[in-house]
C-alpha cells in the first residue's frame, strides 16, 4: 500500500514537473530574456526595416489610474507603430526598487524602466541607463519642459530620463473645523502662504485629544519606511533656510548640521512631543475621516476622495491652500519618469515609445487620466482647470517655489539619513545635535562609497 | 566469516547512504552553497548592486563593519529578540501542547485554532498586526482603552517596539511549535507515566522526571530551529515597522537587505552577512554540543 | 492544587489562547466584508468595532472580476508550484533524513554539519547570487527557478531525522539479514512509522511555498505567472491601500490550508503505532 503511494507520488511528481517545464518552454520565447527581440530581426535593424516586429519590455510600479493611462497610450502607440510591441509589466509598488535593481544586477532589465527622479543619478552613475540628449534634440521638445524638471533629471550635464509628470504637495484643511473654532481660513494665494507659526497656532486650537483629533499632520503618509517620508520632510529643512549638501555635493558637514537645520528640527520635535498636535502614527485616511484638521497631499488626493469619500466635499468640508513656509517658500518636487536601460538592444524604438508617452500629446493624455501635475508647459496651457482652483495652487507653487531633491548618486544614503533623522527627533525625541551628527555621518559614508 | 559479511554490509550501507543523500546534496550544493560562496567573494569587493564591473577591496568592508554603529545596533536587536523569543515561545508552545495532548471533546477544534495563525502568510500577518497596533485607531488599543488600560504604542515608541514584533512572532509560531511538541509528546509511552504514578509521583514531578527528559531530542530540535529562525527574522520587521521607529527594530537581516537593495552596497551587505554567519555558526555549535548527549549523531 | 480548581483553569487557558490566536484572523475576515470607509472608522469599544455595519461582498467580487489581475490564475500558479515542491521535497528530504538518522557511513558527521550550516544563512543574503545563477541557467521567468532550488529544505531534513531516529536499529538489521535492500527497508519499514511526521512536513512545506514572496517577486517577470503573495501585495500602492481587497484575498488564500489542516490533524497527532518496539 505504501509502496503504491510512493510510486504514485513519484509519478505525479514526474508528470507535474514535466508539465511545468514544457508549459513554460512553450510561451517562453520572447519573455525569457527581456529586452531581446525575436530571433528573426537582428540587433542592428532599427525602425527602418518595418517588416520585423520589435518587442520592448517596460516595467513600472503598480498604480491603478496610471495603469489605465498606460493601456490607452500603449494601444495608440502600437496602432501607429505596427512594428513595435510593448510588453508592459507592473510591479507591486513597494517592491519596485528591489525588483528593478535585481534585474539590473543580473544584467537582464527591461528596455524601458520607470524611475523616480531622485534615484536617477544612482542609475546614471553606474551607466545602467543611457543619456537622452540626442533624442531630445531630435524630437523631444525639451524647451517645453519646466525648468525644475530638467534640473531634476540632469546628471553630469546630461539628461537621463523623460518625465511623465511632476509633483508637489499643498496644504489641505478641514473647513468645517476651522469655521467651528472661528479660525480665519488660509489664503489661496501662493504668494501669501501661512508661516509655520501661523499653522501651529491654528493647529493648537484645532487639536482635540479627547475626540482623537489632531491639529496638524505635516507629511502625507506619516513616518513611513519609503521615500514618501523624506520627500516631504526635506521641505522643512529648505524652508528654514538650511541646505543638505554643499554646492559641489561632496559633503554634508556644515550644511546639514547648520543652525537653520536645528531650528527646523526643534520645531518638528515640538509638533510631536511638545505641543503634541501631530500624530506619531498616522492612521489610514485620517484627514478624510475627520481625525486630522490640517493635512498635506498631492493632486491625486481629489480623485481618491471622490472615489472613496464622496460625502466629504471640496469647498464644503475641506479646502486647499498653499504649503506653509518659514524664511523661504519651498515645496519639494520631482516625480516619476521613464529611462532607457543600457542593456536595451533597441534604444531608438524605445525612445519612440518614451517620447510617445511623455511628449507633448502624450503628456496631455496622461494628465487627463491621472490628474498628476504636468511636466510640460504646453500641457499646463492646454487645460483650463490647471489655471483654476484648486489645481492652480499646485501649478503656481510648482512653477515659482519648486525645489527638486539633490541630484547625486549618493541619494539613497541621503534619503535614508533624512528619514531616520526626522524619526529620531520626532518619534524618538532624541537629542537634535546627536541625531544631526548621525545623519551627517551616514551621508558622508554614502558619498565615500562612491569614490573608493 | 562474520567479519567478511559485515564488511560487505558496511560497504553496501555506505553506498546506499550516499545514494540516499545524493539528490539533496546536489541541490544543496548547487543552489545554496554555490551562491553562498559567491556572496563570500562579493564581500571582498566594492560591489555596487547595479554596476557592470566590480573591484576587489580586500577586507575593507569587514573593517568598516566594526565601526558601524548601525550594524552593531542591529546585532543587538537580533540577539535581544532571540533571547526573549526562545524561552517564551518554547514555554508557551509546550504548554499548549500539554493542554491539547489528551483527547477530550473539542480537542481537535482547539488544535486547529492554535494552528490557524500559522496558516496565514507571515507577510499578511505582519500587515494585519501593523493595523491592529496603531496607537489611536488600532483594534488592540481600542480594546485596551475600552477596558481602562493605557494604550500601547508599539509602532511609535522605540522602547517597546521590539516587544510588539516579539508578540507578533510568538503569536504566529506558537501553533507550529505546538505541533512539533505534540508529536514528541506522543512518543512517550503511557506506561512510563503509569509507572511514575504508581511510584507516587504527582503531576509536576511526572512532568520533570518523565516528560522533559524524554522530550530532550524534540527540545533540542525546537531550540536550534527557533534560534536560527529568530536570528534571521526579517519579514515582520520589513512590513510592520520598517526597521523603526527610529531604527529600533532593525535586525541584522533587515540591515543587510537595506544595505544591499536601498543603498545598493552589495559588498558591504555581504560582509555583514558573513560576519553574522560566523557568529551564528558558533552559537549553533555550542547548542549542538549542549544537546549532544541524547541525540543520535 | 485540587481537581476542582484545575479543570476550569485549564479551560480558561484553552479559551484564552484560542481567543488570542483567532482574534487578528477574525478582524481580517470581518474587514474583508467591510467597505473601504468603514474599516478604520470605528475606534471605540462597540458593536461596530467587531461586526461590519454594512456587509458587502464587493471586495471579493472585485478581486475575482478584475481582468488585469486574474486572481484565480494566481491561485492556480501557486498551487502548481507548492504541490510539486512538496511532493519532490518529501521524497528528497526524507531520503536524506533516513540516511542521516539510521545509516552508518563515513563522513556522516561532516556531511551533517554541512547540511545544518546552511540553516544559518538568511535567504536575503544569497538572493542576488541565486538570481545570477538562475540567469546563467536561463531560468528567469520560468517556474523551474521557483521549484528546483526550493526542493531541498534542510529544516525538513532535520525534523525528519528526529522522527526516524526512533526506529530501533535492531529491526533494520533484522531486515538486512533477511536480505532486504536499503531502499525496501526505507519504503516499507521506516516510512510508515513516520507518517505523522511526513504529513506534518508536507503541510509545512506547502505552507512555506504558499507564503513565498521575495523570491517569486524577483524571478518571475510576467504578472500572469505570478504567485499569490506577490499578487496580494500589488493591492498596495503608494496612495491608497485597498485593505478590504487585501483582507479578502488573504482570507481566500488561507482557507485551503486550514481545510487541509483540519482534515489531517487527526492523523499526525496520533501516536506512532509500532507494536512491540517500545518498552
Amino acid at each position: 500500500m505504501r509502496k503504491r503511494l510512493l510510486l504514485l507520488s513519484a509519478a505525479l511528481l514526474a508528470t507535474a514537473s514535466l508539465a511545468a517545464c514544457s508549459n513554460d518552454n512553450g510561451n517562453d520565447g520572447s519573455s525569457a530574456s527581456p529586452g531581446s527581440s525575436q530571433p528573426s530581426s537582428q540587433g542592428a535593424s532599427s525602425s527602418g526595416s518595418s517588416d520585423e516586429v520589435v518587442t520592448l519590455s517596460f516595467w513600472r510600479h503598480d498604480y491603478a489610474p496610471e495603469a489605465e493611462a498606460f493601456k490607452k497610450l500603449i494601444a495608440s502607440f502600437e496602432e501607429s507603430h505596427p512594428n513595435i510591441k510593448i510588453d508592459f509589466q507592473m510591479i507591486p509598488n513597494d517592491q519596485y526598487e528591489t525588483k528593478i535593481r535585481t534585474a539590473l544586477a543580473g544584467g537582464n532589465p527591461p528596455d524601458i524602466m520607470a524611475l523616480d527622479a531622485p534615484t536617477l543619478a544612482s542609475y546614471a552613475n553606474q551607466k545602467a541607463i543611457i543619456p537622452l540628449d540626442d533624442y531630445f534634440a531630435k524630437d523631444g521638445n525639451k524647451d517645453d519642459l519646466l525648468k525644475p524638471v530638467i534640473e531634476g533629471l540632469t546628471f553630469d550635464g546630461k539628461m537621463y530620463a523623460a518625465p511623465n509628470n511632476e509633483g508637489t504637495i499643498v496644504m489641505f484643511y478641514n473647513k468645517k473645523m476651522f469655521e467651528e473654532k472661528g479660525i480665519p481660513l488660509p489664503s489661496k494665494n501662493v504668494d501669501e502662504a501661512w508661516t509655520w507659526d501661523q499653522v501651529l497656532d491654528a493647529a493648537k486650537k484645532l487639536n482635540d485629544p479627547a475626540k482623537g483629533v489632531y491639529g496638524w499632520n505635516p507629511t502625507p503618509w506619516g513616518f513611513v519606511g519609503h521615500e514618501g517620508a523624506p520627500y516631504s520632510e526635506m521641505a522643512f529643512l529648505w524652508q528654514a533656510g538650511a541646505e543638505i549638501l554643499s554646492p559641489d555635493g561632496k559633503t554634508a558637514k556644515g550644511y546639514l548640521d547648520s543652525a537653520e537645520s536645528k531650528k527646523a528640527l526643534t520645531f518638528w520635535q515640538n509638533l510631536f512631543n511638545g505641543d503634541k498636535v501631530s500624530p506619531k502614527e498616522l492612521p489610514q485616511d485620517a484627514f478624510w475621516n475627520g481625525k486630522v484638521a490640517i493635512h498635506v497631499d498631492g493632486p491625486f488626493a481629489f480623485q481618491y476622495q471622490e472615489q472613496n469619500f464622496p460625502n466629504f466635499k471640496l469647498g464644503e468640508d475641506y479646502d486647499v491652500a498653499p504649503l506653509w513656509k518659514e524664511s523661504k517658500m519651498i515645496g519639494t518636487t520631482g516625480s516619476w519618469g521613464m529611462a532607457i536601460t543600457s542593456h536595451s538592444e533597441h534604444p531608438d524604438e524605445a525612445w519612440q515609445f518614451v517620447n510617445w508617452v511623455t511628449g507633448v500629446e502624450g503628456s496631455k493624455v496622461w494628465y487627463e487620466e491621472t490628474k498628476n501635475l504636468p511636466a510640460r508647459q504646453s500641457t499646463f496651457d492646454a487645460f483650463q482647470e490647471l489655471k483654476e482652483y484648486p489645481m492652480n495652487i499646485y501649478a503656481e507653487q510648482l512653477a515659482k517655489y519648486g525645489h527638486p531633491r539633490p541630484v547625486t548618486p549618493a541619494y539613497p544614503a541621503i534619503s535614508e539619513a533624512i528619514r531616520l533623522l526626522f524619526e529620531d527627533v520626532g518619534l524618538g525625541n532624541a537629542d537634535i545635535d546627536d541625531s544631526l551628527a548621525k545623519a551627517v555621518k551616514k551621508i558622508e559614508d554614502g558619498i565615500a562609497t562612491l569614490n573608493p | 566469516m562474520r567479519g567478511y559479511r559485515s564488511a560487505i554490509y558496511e560497504k553496501q550501507e555506505s553506498r546506499a547512504a550516499f545514494l540516499f543523500i545524493l539528490p539533496a546534496f546536489v541541490l544543496l550544493a548547487v543552489f545554496i552553497f554555490y551562491p553562498m560562496l559567491h556572496a563570500l567573494v562579493i564581500s571582498f569587493q566594492n560591489y555596487n548592486l547595479i554596476a557592470a564591473e566590480h573591484h576587489f577591496n580586500g577586507i575593507a568592508n569587514y573593517r568598516k563593519l566594526f565601526s558601524d554603529e548601525t550594524f552593531g545596533a542591529s546585532l543587538w536587536h537580533s540577539f535581544y529578540f532571540t533571547l526573549v523569543v526562545l524561552p517564551v515561545q518554547t514555554a508557551i508552545s509546550l504548554g499548549l501542547a500539554l493542554l491539547v495532548q489528551k483527547k477530550f471533546r473539542g480537542v481537535g477544534f482547539f488544535r486547529t485554532v492554535y494552528f490557524v495563525p500559522v496558516a496565514v502568510s507571515f507577510a499578511v500577518a505582519s500587515t494585519i498586526f501593523r493595523l491592529i497596533y496603531n496607537k489611536d485607531y488600532g483594534m488592540l488599543n481600542a480594546v485596551l482603552k475600552g477596558i481602562g488600560l493605557p494604550a500601547l504604542d508599539f509602532l511609535s515608541n522605540p522602547d517597546i517596539s521590539m516587544l510588539g514584533i516579539i508578540v507578533l512572532c510568538i503569536w504566529r509560531a506558537m501553533g507550529f511549535v505546538m505541533v512539533i511538541f505534540l508529536a514528541g509528546l506522543n512518543n512517550i509511552p503511557d506506561s512510563l507515566y503509569e509507572a511514575a504514578h504508581v511510584d507516587g509521583a504527582n503531576a509536576v514531578q511526572r512532568f520533570f522526571l518523565v516528560t522533559l527528559p524524554l522530550l530532550k531530542r524534540t527540545m533540542a530540535f525546537v531550540v536550534i530551529i527557533t534560534t536560527m529562525d529568530a536570528l534571521k527574522i526579517f519579514i515582520p520587521i520589513y512590513i510592520t515597522t520598517s526597521g523603526g521607529p527610529a531604527g529600533s527594530t532593525s535586525t541584522v537581516v533587515h540591515f543587510i537587505y537595506e544595505t544591499a537593495f536601498k543603498q545598493m552596497n552589495m559588498g558591504y551587505a555581504a560582509a555583514a552577512a558573513f560576519l553574522f554567519f560566523f557568529l551564528v555558526l558558533i552559537i549553533s555549535i555550542v547548542q549542538l554540543r549542549v544537546f549532544r548527549t541524547d541525540v543520535e549523531y | 492544587m485540587n481537581r476542582a480548581v484545575l479543570l476550569p483553569l485549564r479551560w480558561l487557558v484553552l479559551i484564552l489562547a484560542a481567543v488570542v490566536s483567532l482574534f487578528p484572523i477574525y478582524w481580517m475576515v470581518m474587514s474583508s466584508f467591510r467597505t473601504h470607509e468603514e474599516i478604520f472608522k470605528y475606534t471605540t469599544l462597540s458593536k461596530e468595532l467587531f461586526l461590519p455595519v454594512h456587509w458587502t461582498l464587493d471586495n471579493y467580487r472585485e478581486i475575482f472580476l478584475d481582468p488585469s489581475k486574474p486572481f484565480g490564475r494566481y491561485i492556480v500558479n501557486t498551487l502548481i508550484v507548492a504541490i510539486v515542491v512538496t511532493a519532490a521535497g518529501l521524497v528528497v528530504n526524507s531520503m536524506a533524513a533516513f540516511a542521516f538518522a539510521k545509516l552508518k557511513f563515513r563522513f556522516k558527521r561532516g556531511l551533517l554539519a554541512f547540511f545544518l550550516s546552511s540553516l544559518v544563512i538568511p535567504y536575503e543574503v544569497i538572493m542576488i547570487p541565486q538570481y545570477l545563477l538562475m540567469r546563467d541557467f536561463g531560468w528567469i521567468n520560468d517556474y523551474r527557478a521557483l521549484i528546483i532550488p526550493q526542493i531541498v529544505w534542510v529544516f525538513g531534513i532535520f525534523m525528519l531525522i528526529q522522527f526516524f531516529s526512533d526506529v530501533p536499529r535492531d529491526i533494520l538489521d533484522a531486515a538486512r539479514m533477511d536480505g532486504a535492500s536499503w531502499a525496501r527497508i526505507y519504503a516499507v519499514i521506516v516510512l510508515p512509522t513516520a507518517v505523522p511526521a511526513i504529513i506534518t512536513l508536507g503541510i509545512m512545506t506547502f505552507l512555506n511555498q504558499w507564503d513565498s514572496f521575495l523570491w517569486p517577486l524577483v524571478v518571475i517577470n510576467e504578472e500572469k505567472k505570478q504567485v499569490i503573495q506577490v499578487a496580494i501585495s500589488s493591492f498596495q500602492s503608494l496612495r491608497g491601500i485597498s485593505w478590504g481587497k487585501i483582507m479578502a484575498a488573504t482570507t481566500i488564500s488561507s482557507v485551503p490550508i486550514l481545510a487541509v489542516f483540519l482534515l489531517l490533524q487527526r492523523y499526525y497527532v496520533q501516536g506512532i503505532t509500532m507494536s512491540g518496539v517500545k518498552g
